[in-house]
Order: C-alpha cells, then structure tokens, then sequence
C-alpha cells in the first residue's frame, strides 16, 4: 500500500549512503594499523636471525618497504578486484582464511544474539509489567551485574562451574577430539561445545536488551495511547505486546544495532576463551602475530558487518515506526 | 624409563626385563606398549600453515615434528643419537660429516627417501630456514651424495656444535621429499606457496588427515613408518586453544593431553601435582637450558670491582632466592650454563657459598667502608613481565643490605629495559634469564665473548673481557672431541666464576604435564618440538 | 440527594467516591466522597478547573486508575452491577461495549504506530465474533457515521498523516464503534481548534441521538455544556460542591465557587486560561485547607467555613450546594 514506497525509497537511499563511508573506513582502519608500533618484519622473522638484512629481506616481499601512501594505492586497488591481501601468518589469501572462520562465528553470534534478544525483550516486558517488585528489582540487581561483568571472567567461571566441577559440557572448542560419530551425534556435539559460549555471548547483549526494553516499557505504558488501549477493554497481555512493546522496540532496536559493534568485540573475548574457531579469535591471533593484511582484512569485513547491521536496524525502524520513513 | 609401570605376575621375569630396559636404554621399547588412542596436545595458536622451512616458529613446528624426520635427534643429555641417519663418522679433525641413512624409508607417498633427498632439503631448502641457517651458513662448504644412502657434509672449518644443533629441529633440517618440492624452490614466496606448505609429506610417524582452521591438525599414523611399531597412538590431534586459563581447564578436564612447559605457569605445579590424573614432568628443558642471571656491568666504578663482584656473590644465599622467587620449584644454578649439558657443564660458582664475614672483609679491601650500616648504593634492574625476577631483586636488596650495600630496584618495560641494558649500557645490576643450551657456543659464549660487545640485545652486557677466556672461547667449538671440548669449557667456567661478571642464581622451573592416561610423551630434551612416536596409552 | 435507587433510567450511580493517590509529598485526595448519577441517554457534564479530580473521577469509573491509586470507598453501579467488585476480565468486556471512553489531546491518545483503521478494527475484534473483513467494514461504517469524508485512506493512514480534528474522529468512533450505552468523553475538545471544537460538541450531541448512549462529558469549560448538556456537577478540590440542571445552574447558580465559574466564561474574553475572577489559587492537593476547601477562595468566607467542611444541602428538585451560605 502507500506506505511500502517510501519504506522502499528510504532503504535505497540508506544504503546509498553507506558507500562513500566503506571508502572512509578503508582509509582510516588502513591508516590506524600502519600508525601502531611494532614491525611486522620482526614478527615475521625468527628470534634467532634477528639481522638488519632479513628485516629488509622480508619487507621487501610483504611490500612494507614502499611509502604509506603508495602501500594504501595498491591496497585499495587490489581491494576493487575482491583481494584482500596475503595473509602473512597464515600464507593464504585474506579472504580465505576470514571466509573459513565465519561460520563458526556466525553460529556463535546467531545463537547468543537471538538468545539476548529474545531473553532480554521478554523479561524486559515482563519486569516492566511487575514494575518496583522484589522480582524486577532482583532482575535489575542480576542485569547490572551481567552487564558490568568482564565477558572473559563470566565465560571462565562458566567454564570452572560447568566444565570443570559439574563436568556437564566441555570447556572450549567446537568439536569434541575423540569417539565423535559423524551424522548427528557430530551435530548434538557442536551443540554441547555451543552452549557456554553463547550463554557467555549473550549476557551482556542480553542485560543491555532487558534493562532498555524495561525502561522504554515502563516509560511506554505511561503514555496516553495505551490508556486508550486499555479502554478498548484489551486484555494486559494484548496491551503490553502489541501496543506498548510495539512502541518501545524502538530504541530497543537501535540499541540492538548500534550495540553490533561491542558484539564483535564480545566475539574476541568469546572465542578466545573458549577456543572458538572463528573470526574473533582470529583477530586476537593476527594481532599478536602483527599480520597486518589479516587484520586489515578483517577489520574491513568487520566494518561492513557493522554498517549492514546499521542499515538494517534503519530499516527496521522504518519498518515499526513509520513516521521515520514517511519523514 | 624407570617409573613406567610393567604388569607381570612373575617377579623374576620383571626383574630380566627391567635389567634389559635400563641396559636398552631406548626410549619406548616395542614390546610395552600397545597401539591405540588419540593424543591430544594443546597449542597456542593457529599455525596457519606447516611449512616448516621458512616459518620454523613453534606453533609449525609442534605438529611438523611428527610429520617429518631430521638427520638425528638428541637424548635428554643432549647426545645426538640416530634418526634417518642410521649412523656418522666425524673425519678431517670436523671437517667432514658422513651419514649413513636408513634403508627403506618412506615418503608419506610411498616413495623411498634417499641421499637425494638429503642433499636437497640441506643445499636448497636451509637457506631459507631463517633459524637453521645461521648455524649453517658460516660453517658449510658443500653437500655430496656419494650413493644412494650416504651423504657427506664437507665445512669450512670443523665446527663441533654442529651435531647438537642438527638434532633439534629449529636448527637442523627436516628432511623434505626432492620429487615434490624441486620445482618451488629459489624463493621464500615460492615456498610458502607451494601446495605441500599446507598438504605436507614427510618422512614422519604422522600424516596430516584434517585441518580445521581455528580449532585443530588431525594427523593420523603413518602406517609405513619406519621405526614400527611407532607411533603407538592412532591419532595425534594438534589443538588451538589460546586462553591460557582455558588450556590448564582443558587439561584437567582431560580435553586436552599434554601442555608444554611454556603453557603452564610455575605457580601452577604444586597443583597440577597433586591431581592423579595427571602428571608433572621435569625432564624436556635440558635443550633449553635456562638459568637466571645477574648481570654486573662491569663499566661502572663499583661493579667494575672484582671485589666488590665476589663480595656481592659471597653475600646471597641463593636457595633463599630460589625458594621465595619461584616458590622452591627451582634448582639452584652453580654454573654459566644448565647443568643438562653435562658434558661441558661445571659447578664452579658453588665456592661461593654464603659467607658474610668474607663478603664484609673483600668490601672492605675493595676500598668500600662500612659508615653507618652502609657503604653504597647499586641499582638493580628488571624487565617488567617476569614476576619471579621482580621478586629475586627484592630478596637480593634484603640480603645485600646485611653487608651494607643499598640496592634500589627499578623496572621497565621489556623493549625499554633491553635497550638500557644492552644498547647503552646504563645499568649496574640487571636480572636477567639466559636459553644457554642446546650447545653452549650457541647461546653461552655470546655473553662472555669480547668481540659481542657492543649494541645487540643479548650480548656482552657486562663488557667482560679476559684474554683466556677469550682465546678458549675462540678455539672450543672447533675442537671435534667431545672430551677435549667440555675440558676447554671447565676451563672457561672456572675463569668467569673467579670474575663473576655474572652470577647465577637458579635454572629456571621447567613444569609441563601430560595425562596420567599416556606415557612416553616426552622423550625428547625439547618438550615442544619433541616427536610424539614413543606416546602410549597406558 | 437524589437517592433515588429504583429510578428504571438510572445507567451510572457513583456514590461516596474516594480515590486517593500516594505520592512522595504525601496523599492527594482527588476524589474525595464524589457522588454522581447519570440517566440512559441523558448528557451529564462534569465541571471543574484542572487538578480538581474530574478525569480522576472519569478514570476511576472506568477503573484505569494510575497504579499509585487507593480507591478508599464507593461504589460505582453500572446497571445496578457495582464496578469495584468485578474481576479484570470482566471489567475488560465492559470497557468498549458498555463504557467507552474518548480522551483530550488525539495527539497522543492514538498509537503512532499502527494505522489508524487497525486501531479501530481492534475494538470490534477484541468484542465480537466476526472476521477482519467484517471489522473493517464495521469500521469504515462507524468513520462515516463520525464524519470522516475519506474511510478508506483514513482507515490506512498512521495517526502523524491526519489533522487533530480526524484524529478526534477516530478516537470517537473508536469509542462509539461497540455502541457503548455509556460515552465519557474527557476534554474532547481541548486540544483542538476553536473552529473544530464546536464540530466535535455538535458530532457528540447528533452521535447521542442516533446511537441513544449517555454522555458524560468532563471539562473545564462551563459555556462548552451549556447547549449539550441536561444536568450539570461542580467539582472543586476533589468534591462535588453543586448539582442542578443546566438551565437552572447557569440562571441561578448557588455555590460561590459556580458563580466565579460562570462569571469568567461569560466575560468577552473567553478563552483566558485561568478563572481570573476568582481570586486565588487552586489549593494544594497535599495540603487541603480546613473547613470548606474554597474558603481561601471564598468572597463571602465566615468563620464557620475556616473550621468546618459545609454539608451537601439537598434544596430540592435535584439540586445540591455544599455551602454554608445556605444552611
């Protein structure tokens, strides 16, 4: 109907927008990497043959001997034809290694950030319905703990409670080593080694959804139109779901999207506590080997990650308010 | 060899055996272990790849050691023993090296591995083994292959390391197959991106069967191997974990087999000790070697004082400084080099016991009085990052007070700390900790030789110069007789603890831990680069 | 008072209201023994300046009292069921079918993010069996009967796309669309243009005769009822202080505080905000001054009225005063 137009109009638009900001943070995140201390020749090198010639030597063939600004020409041009550079630790192209490590990620990240949102809407609903209860305050006290605990401590008590003394689920890893059948048995394991990873994941996410989902709500039902809804003679549930939560999705939604990039940065801390074989551990890797094309490599794919959660936390604001597409 | 449990009913058969075990000597005899299980072992990252020529770093080489084999090996006193190379012959006074390879060995692919493969993997895939060949390099003249199972390295000059060098892996070449690698040869490019940089094919007790990245190496048995019936385990899995908490969990939860010693912190042990599921091992270090040093610069007007440096020798009661520093897990180090290297290795700092009267009278003649409980001040330094040095200093400052010398204590980070030291000489004291093996002309001499003075890390910080010293040091490692080379060694030993330019403190804790399931998991004088053939389930 | 339980037109009989809120500062007596009748059909206004507990009054009938409310005593019949003895459930299927309620400010009282039309469709689908398309059709039905020249694009509009005056529209026949016997309309016009208000006054009295609901109308504009409506309650600080009917009240008004009422909205100037002929200030609610809480007020204050709270006089033919001028 005439409101799917300019829903249409403002995505194009959105995204549109987006692409000088990709150049942008090319140029930035290629700038920033080159401005940090440490050589990557040294890396590179062996402690035992640490000469001036075999720093040269090396690089010479990585490229680093040339002007920044000639090393950025070539990066940005090989970047128009999909190269993402040569990883130096791993010897493979950038684009391969990120590419072999993302489904782990994304499993990791669609399990924790589905568990957090969901979890963190509902009993955000909830608290707000029981509003200045022994409940909700003792769901407030836990947020503020969730949120304001280091992920790797929360993931290493984890560890200690259920790997360790429970000894219920493994400790790290996606695969279990030994005596794993393939079909589904493979399955339910990766399933096991998933779990305290995603619950590590998911709680800060999911205390920063609950406590703005409780606040957007309490503020929500004590706005005039749900007086109106409730007049209707709507039942509380009726109310609460589709009238006010509708309306405090909102913020809850940008929040969700902006707070994308902390979720990256929850995935470092994540996977490399549990030795989850994804994307965040190869960024603490390629950091401590000072692979410069891989974390270039990633930071880029990880800014775009980012910018596509921005534009679709856009849109989906489009989608539940329209008074910002029509505006 | 002698804690390794034997069940047999007959106590006489077990004696026979025992006395023909402990006379065999070999690690892992064939006839105690069965076949079977997988071993796992933890590894701190990602290794990318297991191209081993050009990126010998240890992540490569944890698992390319079970893939490939070297020439020889070494035993946990640091004696070269055979690997592909059945046997040798040292000829010329050095000069010429003769091995004589192993018949029948093969490939991973099926195919023998000769005395061309051996000329190949030394004249064309070393000089880029950025670790190998700075050992090589000097040394080398050229490589023949006179028959299919002989190879003869010809040198320059006799250069007696040479052997122990060639058995560790980051030093001397694992052998690669000619028939695959000969046409990506002539440039680290062209090696790394060969297709065997990530598919290796080796000579090894392992084949690669799986690489996840991220997560783990599957490398299975190599059912041709030629020291059957090695490998015992079916599997060896190579896992990445890179939280160091995460790994100790990991191992205790029987997730993970085996840690090596760089993995596992030294306030760890006296716990992991007391868990029967595993076991805490205090063999493997002895290639590495590492001691705990003061360094006394010797340009400084107080320290530059043999005097004063025996005073400050005779005034530490270096168990106290062990026990409070490491927590007691530590030995107390009596020489310059680890006392694994038996053959070279003398106790000759152990005179200075401790002794204060003495220290208080040799203060005294070096023309330093003792005026109200104090007769100087010295400032000692310590690289921010090892907690046990930062301790040491303290316990020293305590013990140097009692014969009136004031210490006062100050900590940088590494980089800032290394160019102080090393590069400008700034210093009167540093805390430092010292690889001395595997051979001492590698990693010893480089502190007492006077040419190594100068602006490199690690060099001659205590610009320490005695012409005997010097002329030994000069003429040990070209002296082929191992007897000959550890006598020129004593000697040197001698002459240092009579300067003490240095003064050792402790060899440096060496704590790793397999589980109490496996046996013979370390075998090796090397934990991390130690082949996992002679692993077993118990 | 006009006690007259068995009267067969009687619809609303509130008798001794007591709604009392808890605030920080202390208890706000908004309602404070209200008593009221409204008749099937008929047009009851309630009059009182702002923060005298009229909507209170209206919110408490319908029982959507704010959460920090005491309902203290009373009792609300609603044909002859008294309303603070129901469940929710049963309080829910009155609202829209027997009482419905149109609120002051249509600004606020729609939900921004639904259309307009499902807001409405809501209503029909919350009470009756019937299916979406025949709850749009009901709807678009009761956008004509309120006057909105467009029903379809109303009905897909989102609330920012219409005037204050549409969106009135469809709070009303959101309200009428159950044909509730009961309309409470709190300050409908308020919010809107002079032009509008009248508009929406003459839509109301034209619903009334075509649906035959009761009005009961709050607000603060005595000149606003005068043509709309029959009788007419007084309220000052929470009380009722005269009743009669609209012709009576407005040729001979009683209490002190009706004549100041109808002395300010018959001046010229109508639209000045505060009643600025009656000198004085709305008293505190936490802090009601003793005796007759118009005494401060009051231009023919005695010394009766400082001390004690005047009685509600019954002068006979249903008119009430609480005022010591007449004991």
């Amino acid at each position: 109907m005439a409101g799917d137009y300019p829903l249409l109009r403002y995505s194009v638009r959105r995204i549109l927008q987006a692409v000088p900001l990709v150049f942008w943070v090319i140029i930035i995140n290629f700038t920033i990497i080159h401005l940090a201390p440490g050589d990557p020749a040294i890396y590179l090198a062996s402690v035992t043959e640490a000469t001036p010639e075999a720093y040269a030597e090396l690089r010479k063939e990585f490229g680093l001997d040339k002007p920044l600004y000639v090393q950025m020409g070539i990066y940005l041009w090989k970047l128009l034809h999909l190269d993402l550079g040569y990883s130096t630790w791993h010897n493979s192209p950038v684009l391969g290694v990120i590419i072999d490590r993302l489904p782990a990620t994304m499993l990791l990240m669609a399990t924790a950030f589905s568990i957090a949102s969901l979890m963190g809407v509902v009993l955000g609903v909830i608290a707000s319905r029981y509003s200045y209860s022994v409940g909700d305050h003792l769901a407030t006290l836990a947020s503020l703990a969730g949120y304001s605990m280091p992920i790797f401590w929360l993931g290493q008590l984890l560890i200690l409670f259920f790997a360790l003394y429970l000894d219920w689920l493994p400790s790290q890893g996606m695969y279990s080593m030994r005596g794993v059948e393939p079909g589904w048995p493979a399955v339910l394991d990766v399933l096991k080694h998933l779990l305290l990873p995603a619950i590590t994941y998911a709680t800060y996410h999911m205390t920063l959804v609950f406590r703005i989902t409780r606040g957007k709500m309490q503020e929500t039902l004590a706005q005039d139109f749900i007086l109106t809804a409730k007049s209707k003679g709507l039942n509380e549930r009726r109310v609460l779901y589709r009238h006010a939560l509708r309306n405090a999705l909102l913020p809850v939604v940008t929040v969700i999207g902006i707070n994308f990039a902390y979720v990256m940065a929850g995935s470092v801390f994540t996977e490399t506590v549990f030795g989850w074989p994804g994307m965040g551990r190869l960024i603490f890797e390629s950091i401590t080997a000072r692979d410069y094309p891989m974390i270039l490599g990633i930071f880029l794919v990880v800014s775009m990650m980012i910018m596509l959660a921005n534009l679709i936390t856009d849109i989906l604001y489009a989608l539940i308010d329209p008074r910002v597409a029509y505006n | 060899m002698e804690r390794r449990k034997v069940r047999f009913g007959s106590a006489a058969i077990f004696l026979v055996l025992a006395a023909v075990l402990v006379l065999t000597h070999i690690p892992g005899s064939a006839w105690a272990q069965k076949r079977g299980g997988t071993l796992v072992i933890g590894l701190e990252a990602d290794p990318g790849h297991f191209n081993l020529i050009v990126k010998p770093g240890t992540t490569v080489q944890v698992p390319a050691v079970n893939i490939y084999n070297k020439l020889i090996t070494l035993d946990f006193d640091l004696n070269p023993k055979p690997e592909l190379a059945k046997s040798w012959e040292v000829k010329d006074g050095g000069k010429t090296l003769v091995f004589h390879l192993r018949k029948g060995v093969k490939f991973h692919d099926g195919k023998e591995m000769t005395s061309e493969d051996v000329k190949f993997s030394l004249e064309k895939c070393l000089p880029y083994n950025p670790r190998s060949r700075v050992f090589w390099k000097p040394v080398a003249e050229k490589v023949e292959a006179p028959d299919k199972y002989t190879i003869v390295v010809r040198l320059k000059k006799p250069f007696a390391p040479l052997l122990t060098v060639m058995g560790v892996i980051f030093g001397g070449p694992a052998i690669y197959p000619k028939h695959l690698w000969k046409d990506h040869v002539g440039s680290r490019k062209a090696f790394l991106n060969a297709p065997y940089s990530k598919k290796p094919v080796g000579t090894g007790p392992f084949m690669l069967k799986e690489y996840k990245k991220g997560s783990h190496v599957r490398l299975v048995r190599n059912p041709n191997y030629w020291n059957a019936p090695k490998p015992y385990a079916d599997e060896l899995v190579i896992r990445f974990v890179s939280d160091a908490n995460t790994r100790l969990i990991a191992l205790e939860k029987g997730e993970i087999d085996y840690l090596r010693a760089a993995l596992i912190p030294w306030d760890q042990a006296a716990r992991l000790k007391k868990n029967p599921k595993l076991v805490v091992l205090d063999k493997g270090g002895e290639a590495t070697g590492q001691v705990e040093f003061m360094l006394l610069n010797m340009r400084r007007p107080i320290t530059g004082n043999v005097k004063v440096r025996q005073a400050i020798a005779y005034a530490l009661d270096k168990n106290q400084i062990s026990q409070l520093a490491t927590g007691g897990t530590a030995k107390v180090a009596d020489g310059i080099m680890h006392s694994a290297m038996k053959w070279a290795h003398k106790g000759s700092f152990a005179q200075y016991k401790q002794d204060l009267k003495m220290a208080n009278r040799l203060l005294d003649e070096a023309g330093y009085p003792m005026r109200g409980g104090k007769r100087f001040s010295l400032t000692v330094t310590w690289a921010k990052g090892r907690g046990f040095e930062g301790l040491a200093a303290e316990v020293i400052k305590q013990q140097l007070k009692k014969v009136g010398i004031d210490i006062k204590i100050e900590s940088f980070d590494r980089a800032a700390t290394l160019k102080k030291v090393y590069i400008n000489h700034d210093f009167d004291i540093m805390m430092q900790f010292f690889t001395t093996g595997p051979d001492p002309k590698i990693s010893v001499t480089r502190v007492y030789d006077r040419n190594n003075i100068g602006s490199a890390n690690f060099n001659n910080a205590p610009s320490y110069i005695n012409v005997g010293v010097q002329r030994l040091l000069d003429a040990e490692w070209q002296i082929p007789d191992v007897k000959k080379r550890g006598a020129a060694w004593r000697q040197i030993v001698d002459m240092v603890a009579a300067d003490a330019p240095v003064i050792p403190l402790f060899e440096t804790p060496f704590v790793h831990t397999h589980s109490a399931k496996w046996a013979d998991v370390v075998t090796r004088p090397y934990c991390a680069y130690c082949t996992r053939e002679d692993a077993y389930q118990k | 008072m006009n006690a007259n339980a068995e009267n067969r037109n009687g619809l609303l009989r509130v008798s001794d209201l007591r709604t009392y809120l808890d605030v920080p500062s202390g208890v706000i007596k908004a309602v404070d023994g209200v008593s009221l009748e409204v008749n099937r059909k008929e047009a009851v206004a309630l009059v009182g300046e702002s923060g005298s507990g009229k909507s209170m009054t209206a919110l408490t009938i319908i029982r959507l009292q704010p959460v920090v409310a005491r309902i203290l005593s009373g009792e609300i019949l609603l044909n002859d069921v008294d309303l603070l003895t129901l469940d929710t459930a049963s309080m829910c299927d009155l609202r829209g079918t027997e009482i419905a309620m149109v609120f002051q400010d249509p600004m606020t009282y729609l939900n921004p993010v639904m259309r307009a039309g499902a807001q409405v469709a809501e209503v029909v689908l919350e009470h009756q069996e019937v299916s979406k398309g025949e709850a749009r059709s009901q709807v678009l039905d009761a956008f004509e009967r309120v006057g909105i020249p467009s029903p379809q694009r109303v009905y897909d509009s989102y609330p920012h796309q219409l005037s204050g005056g549409m969106r009135q529209r469809v709070l009303i026949a959101m309200a009428i669309s159950c044909r509730p016997s009961l309309l409470i309309a709190d300050e409908p016009t308020t919010a809107l243009d002079v032009t509008i208000q009248a508009q929406i006054m003459d839509l109301l009295a034209h619903l009334r005769e075509e649906l035959q609901n009761a009005l009961f109308l709050i607000t603060h504009d005595i000149g606003l009822v005068a043509e709309h409506c029959d009788r007419i309650y007084i309220m000052y600080a929470g009380q009722i202080v005269e009743h009669a009917d609209t012709f009576t009240l407005f040729a001979e008004p009683k209490h002190p505080y009706t004549e100041g009422l109808l002395r300010s909205t018959l001046s010229p100037d109508k639209r000045v905000e505060v009643f600025e002929t009656i000198e004085g200030q709305v008293p505190n609610p936490t802090d009601m001054p003793s005796g007759c809480r118009f005494h401060p007020r009051c231009p023919h204050v005695k010394d009766v009225c400082r001390e004690e709270s005047p009685p509600s006089l019954d002068l006979g033919e249903g008119r009430m005063v609480a005022c010591w001028l007449y004991e």
